[in-house]
């Protein structure tokens, strides 16, 4: 009933508020005959739903025609419709080029703008697959002080929020890789670590099982875990039994309580979930190492519970300063989170698209134009027969319709196509990407686009056809070309194809030298012949010493494979997930605020290191086997710590102290002895942080990049690096195998996709730019064959004719480049997120781009001008 | 006057056949949408089934053209009030020369098929 009466809206209000509610309650009375009988209820709402859209059609169009002044004999109007289907699809059949052209050229606007809207409709505008997913939030934590904002909570906070803030729903998470053995090859599994009650947050259950309790989550708490239904599946073999067995992870033995829904693997593909057991004495509040998600409650709203947190946060805030001073907690709704960096991009290219799809339907509305100059005598016929001018109107329109239905069908089939080809093209940073498909939403989506198109292109030829006086029509000569009125709009239609396609050129133009940019970018570190894994030891058979030893003769075994020509580990390397930072202290300086105390990432090392990443080594020294933990602590510092913190001295030979330990407990004062280059290690394009490298012996971190480089005509070290550590531990799983090469190719790969999607966007626009260019002074210069041949004949020379014909091409385009450089300069602003290394009005890209532009446009109004000049006279006068 | 009437009559032929339906079913009896429907789905040469907005356009015409208007109905005073519909003179008029241009039609059409 209820959808019923949405169907309704489509109605013009006066014949809803006539007969809405009797057609709802005729509708209600058919469903009531079908009720219970699912598959005739579903087809009753479909049918019913074809009708009411046919009908409101039917029913806008009359209003349309009242508005005009029209009386139609209402008995016979749908008849009139068949007819001026039956006249209109004749007449495009007796001119196939031109429908040809016309469909075509539809058809590759409203493809690409169906396709690139299918990816915007799957990626953005899609709900998240969970049940009510407008209500899951992401918690953000700012500093009001600094503004900053970051998403790792802590522990005792998640606690203190589940237990304070109602309306909320929250867990906590940390991602994990434990490495999974006694099920064949040892092998890490992606994970995470939880507070409790993440299912429940997702507004799931359990497909077997339970959910994990807050009881688990406690120091010393049993080792059970929740897995995933995937997992289940394939490695369990759909066991039903399965709870109550038990895995091993990382040397333990862990309890299987649960099995996640199926398709649930929140965060990033996770497959078992474990209880975080975190321990207070270790670190409490401060330690923000988790994330953290929330379900509002039914019954509260967003502002409520964002009302509640900030009392809780400033409660926080005064109970513990010393981590929670000017610290806030805020929502995001997850789809933002998840989408946050693609939005921008996409818009982008659907504003992209929807240029394309302007400058198609301007040429299709050149070639009516075209077409209509021609048919001034066909209506004045009709005209003068007794059509009104209504009519003639809704006949022309008719015809536009077909166009646009048939240039919608071949377009949707090219969506189809494309989207697969986008999705296959697209870089793996793209998140929910799988749901782009062409689906409800995008059919109504091209529908719409399809009638919108026909108005666009199809009006005002319409328009101007029909309202040309009738005498003018009668008496107009075929050979003028249809009348001062018509060359203006035509020209008008060129400049603003013109205008539109040196704005698409021109993003085209701007990625380009984004990409060129940032592969001329100097990364910091070797990007050829570099290979690099990640290894853990679990700290159940590895303590510290232990560790340390591993790592030490891992580097030594790979150093003599003859493959590698240096080796080293390192956590904290360019473009990977893991990193560390802490706050920073100057022993031999005054002592600041411990809030106003500088970060510095930390990154423990090996001595192969630096030579294996290829770090340049700036002053001082690298680390050597020497520097142990009974040696003097060192630090070697990068360009950007010593910029920061020793703008206007030597570094080396002071004392710094990082307030963070990791495999023992406390970490020394250290000793600058080196300064290294700088390594982009977000991003290719964000500079490096202030970091120190630490020597690992002296630290301890169990989580390392094994960085291999190879020697020159060397392929690949990774098979013989497995056999080595096979043979050091055979219960050791390796993850993350890689080429840097392939990485910062990926880096590359979001600008590439944009690059491509626009390039292939714009020389589409450039292409349809052209042919109309060529179409408008082909057209003319035909029509006005007689009077050059005249010319020519009193003695005009080819120069003076060729000239003539090419204004009649170039004067429009100029106009156009000139619009698109002014629209350009206000649009181009939209680009600047996506731009590295090159400003949004780049005058060299712009210049390069008009260049580009106006040879296009010289060719495409050459060849016909030309074709003028060759005409003979005596031809030329004989035509007509 | 009478070749007045005969125009006014014949600016409605040919008449759409669905419409002509609802003129038959409404001779001589007041009927709401959902009756005009169930009586036009007994005729078994009628594809398909009657759909709401198709309805209601329909009668929207007619009733614009003044072949059918709308009554008070029974008015059993109970419920919700629902709009009856009533065949008007023209109406029984228009009907009527529908169904003698249909005859002549089929006339025609014996004659030619033998």
């Amino acid at each position: 009933m209820s959808y019923y009466r949405l169907l309704l809206r489509l109605f013009p209000p006066s014949f809803r508020s006539d007969y809405g509610e009797e057609m709802a309650r005729l509708y209600a009375d058919r469903r009531r005959e079908v009720a219970g009988r699912k598959g005739a209820e579903m087809r009753l709402a479909i049918e019913a739903t074809a009708d009411a859209l046919v009908q409101a059609v039917g029913e806008w169009g009359r209003v349309a025609l009242r508005g005009t002044g029209t009386i139609l004999r209402e008995g016979t109007s749908m008849d009139g419709w068949m007819q001026d289907l039956r006249f209109g699809t004749r007449s495009l059949l007796r001119r196939p080029g031109f429908t040809a052209a016309a469909v075509t050229t539809l058809a590759l606007g409203i493809g690409a703008t169906v396709a690139t809207f299918s990816v915007v409709n799957g990626v953005l505008l899609t709900p998240l697959p969970y049940p009510q997913p407008d209500r899951l939030v992401v918690l953000r934590q700012v500093d009001t002080r600094t503004g900053s904002r970051s998403r790792g909570v802590d522990h005792p906070d998640v606690r203190f929020w589940q237990a304070e803030v109602p309306g909320l729903r929250v867990a906590g998470y940390e991602g994990a890789r434990p490495t999974l053995t006694g099920m064949g090859e040892p092998e890490v599994v992606l994970g995470a670590d939880l507070t409790d009650g993440l299912l429940g947050v997702f507004g799931l259950k359990p497909a077997l099982g339970r959910d994990l309790t807050a009881e688990e989550d406690v120091p010393g708490g049993p080792d059970v875990l929740v897995i995933g239904y995937r997992f289940w599946k394939e490695r369990m073999g759909s066991d039903p039994d399965v709870i109550g067995r038990t895995i091993t992870l990382s040397g333990k033995a862990w309890e299987i309580v649960g099995v996640a829904p199926e398709g649930f693997d929140f965060p990033n593909g996770a497959a078992l979930w474990r209880p975080q057991q975190h321990d207070e004495t270790d670190c409490s509040h401060g330690c923000r190492y988790m994330q953290a998600v929330g379900r509002i409650e039914p019954g509260f709203t967003l502002t409520q519970v964002q009302e509640r947190m900030t009392a809780a946060s400033a409660h926080l805030s005064e109970a513990f300063p010393k981590s929670h001073r000017d610290v806030t907690t805020e929502f995001e709704r997850m789809l933002d989170v998840q989408v946050a960096d693609v939005r921008t991009a996409l818009w982008v290219l659907m504003g992209a698209v929807g240029m394309v799809l302007l400058i198609a339907c301007a040429n299709v509305a050149n070639l009516l134009l075209v077409r209509a100059s021609e048919r001034l005598g066909e209506v004045a016929l009709r005209a003068t027969l007794g059509a009104p001018r209504t009519r003639i109107v809704r006949q022309l329109l008719t015809e536009s319709l077909l166009l646009s239905i048939a240039g919608g069908a071949v377009g949707v089939g090219l969506a189809v196509w494309g989207v697969s080809a986008m999705v296959r093209l697209a870089p793996d940073g793209i998140p929910r990407l799988d749901q782009a498909a062409i689906d409800g939403r995008v059919i109504v989506f091209a529908v719409t686009l399809v009638l919108a198109v026909t108005v666009l292109f199809g009006l005002a030829p319409a328009l101007r056809l029909a309202r040309r006086p009738l005498s003018a029509a009668m008496g107009a000569s075929r050979r003028t070309g249809g009348g001062r009125r018509t060359a203006l709009s035509r020209s008008l239609l060129l400049s603003g194809e013109v205008a539109l396609s040196l704005m698409l050129l021109l993003g085209a133009g701007l990625l380009f030298g984004t990409l060129r940019s940032i592969r001329a970018q100097d990364l910091g570190f070797a990007t050829e012949r570099v290979e690099r894994f990640r290894i853990s030891t679990p700290e159940s058979r590895y303590d510290t010493e232990a560790t340390i030893r591993f790592f030490e003769e891992l580097e030594r075994r790979l150093d003599a494979l003859p493959e590698v020509a240096a080796a080293g580990s390192a956590f904290g390397v360019p473009l990977a997930s893991g990193s560390v930072s802490t706050s920073l202290t100057f022993p031999d300086r005054e002592p600041v605020d411990p809030a106003d105390r500088p970060d510095m990432a930390v990154r423990p090392a090996t001595p192969g290191y630096r030579e294996a990443q290829g770090l340049p080594l700036v002053r001082g020294r690298w680390f050597t086997d020497a520097d142990q933990r009974e040696n003097e602590a060192v630090a070697v510092i990068n360009q950007a710590a010593a910029r920061r913190f020793y703008p206007d001295e030597d570094p080396l030979g002071h004392p710094i102290r990082l307030s963070i330990s990791w495999g023992f407990d406390d970490d020394p004062v250290r000793t600058i002895v080196g300064i290294v280059g700088d390594a982009r290690t977000w991003s290719a394009t964000e500079p490096d942080d202030p970091a120190a490298y630490l020597p690992n012996a002296q630290f301890g971190a169990n989580v390392a990049y094994v960085t291999m480089r190879l020697e020159r005509g060397a392929r690949t070290a990774l098979p013989a690096a497995r056999t080595v550590l096979k043979e050091l531990d055979p219960a050791l799983a390796i993850t993350g195998a890689e080429r840097i090469e392939d990485v910062v190719a990926e880096e590359l790969a979001p600008t590439r996709f944009y690059l491509t999607l626009i390039g292939v966007f714009s020389v589409l626009a450039l292409i349809l730019a052209a042919v109309a260019l060529y179409g408008v002074v082909a057209y003319s210069v035909s029509r006005r064959t007689r009077e050059i041949g005249i010319r020519v004949a009193l003695g005009a020379r080819s120069g003076e004719v060729v000239g003539m014909a090419l204004r009649e091409g170039v004067s429009p385009a100029l106009l156009g480049i000139f619009a698109g450089i002014a629209g350009s300069l206000i649009g181009s602003r939209a680009l600047r997120s996506l731009l590295y290394g090159v400003e949004p009005q780049d005058p060299g890209t712009l210049a390069a781009v008009t260049g580009i532009l106006l040879a296009v446009v010289l060719a495409a109004t050459f060849v016909p001008a030309r074709r003028a000049s060759r005409v003979p006279p005596s031809e030329a006068l004989r035509i007509e | 006057m009478v070749s007045q009437n005969t125009s006014k009559m014949e600016a409605h032929l040919p008449m759409h056949p669905e419409a002509f339906r609802i003129l038959l079913v409404l001779r001589g009896r007041e009927l709401h949408g959902y009756a005009i429907v169930k009586e036009l789905e007994r005729d078994p040469g009628r594809p398909g089934r009657v759909l709401p907005a198709n309805l209601y356009r329909r009668i929207r015409t007619l009733s614009e053209h003044g072949l059918i208007e709308e009554t008070e109905g029974p008015g059993d005073g109970e419920g919700e009030r629902r709009r009856y519909f009533r065949i008007t003179r023209l109406g029984e008029a228009v009907a009527r020369a529908e169904a003698l241009r249909l005859e002549g039609l089929l006339a025609g059409a014996r004659d030619l098929l033998g």
